[in-house]
């Protein structure tokens, strides 16, 4: 299990060191990518927060007419 | 949060990381791009140089006609949208001047010490940022939020009408080391269409991404607004 594990991550090191090293640029990229992705999610997160604190307010504000 | 716009927010992040998996795809059969003098594996940035001015003409155009439906209806959201739409569209723009300037650096400029040389292409690029700066520059100057929203609203019109010009038409009739200039041919001519595989969805994930970010401000615009209404009605029931 062990030499297996090892053989995976010798695979790995030869693809991330053959083409120039390319593949390092990669994973350089989507460790960002994936930092900034999950950057937006928290910012959604906060706005939705917002968004309905901001309409509890408004109602509290402005209770809804009776229409009758 | 609809629904629609969370399915919409992951199709768009898991375009943009297949678009990125593809832009460094190597050593296999399909997408092996050629490698060129002076250019060599540099040739990537055209996933991601290129489609930051899409980018930014995108969200410029998107501006001039929530500016044109600010001018028609006096709406202060499509005001909002309007200016946040110009407000990434700069950020787009400062993005693809400096990641221009870093590949020109390296291939055009290598072995000298140049960041900078005032190309055509360059000059236009970083006047047509300015434009689009001083639309903001206009708005911070009017106090009244009715006039600065029909007033920048005429400006913008008039900026997004010169983004052709400066970006298109004036490079080409100028001497310029960018593709698509007077005596270089243009992308069309020199790019091997393997290339073209991964430019066009990149193009379209930015633009993606470019929405994902105009969505979130417009909603935190809206809101601020909404709580500032609610400030101004406390104010004026306190005055009576």
């Amino acid at each position: 299990m062990i030499t297996l594990l090892i053989q995976a991550a010798g695979s790995i090191e030869t693809v991330m060191l053959d083409n120039d090293k390319l593949m390092v640029v990669l994973a350089v990229v989507l460790i960002i990518w994936i930092g900034i992705t999950m950057f937006i999610y928290a910012t959604d997160r906060k706005i939705d927060r917002l968004e309905s604190s901001v309409k509890t307010l408004l109602s509290e504000k402005n209770p809804p007419v009776d229409q009758s | 949060m609809p629904c629609k716009y969370k399915t919409i927010r992951l199709a768009i992040i898991v375009w943009m990381t297949l678009v990125l998996l593809g832009a460094f795809s190597f050593g296999g059969v399909w997408l092996n791009i050629p490698k060129l003098a002076m250019l060599e594996h540099t040739a990537r940035n055209l996933y991601f140089h290129v489609p930051m001015w899409f980018t930014m003409m995108a969200l410029t155009a998107l501006s001039a006609i929530h500016a044109i439906q600010c001018l028609r209806t006096n709406n202060p959201v499509s005001d909002i949208r309007s200016r946040i739409a110009a407000l990434i569209a700069v950020i787009f723009g400062i993005l693809g001047l400096t990641t221009g300037s870093v590949w020109a650096h390296y291939t055009w400029y290598e072995g000298t010490n140049i960041w900078w040389n005032f190309d055509p292409k360059q000059s236009m690029a970083a006047v047509q940022v300015l434009i689009y700066c001083a639309y903001f520059a206009l708005r911070s100057a009017l106090d009244d939020p009715r006039k600065r929203a029909r007033i920048s609203a005429v400006y913008n019109i008039f900026a997004f009408v010169t983004v052709p010009f400066l970006l298109y038409v004036l490079p080409r009739q100028l001497e310029s080391l960018h593709p698509g200039a007077e005596g270089n041919p243009a992308f069309s001519e020199i790019t091997d269409p393997i290339m073209r595989v991964i430019f066009y969805p990149a193009v379209l994930g930015f633009i993606g991404v470019g929405w994902l970010l105009y969505t979130q401000r417009v909603r935190l615009a809206r809101a601020v607004m909404t709580l500032q209404n609610i400030e101004e009605d406390e104010h004026l029931q306190t005055k009576t």
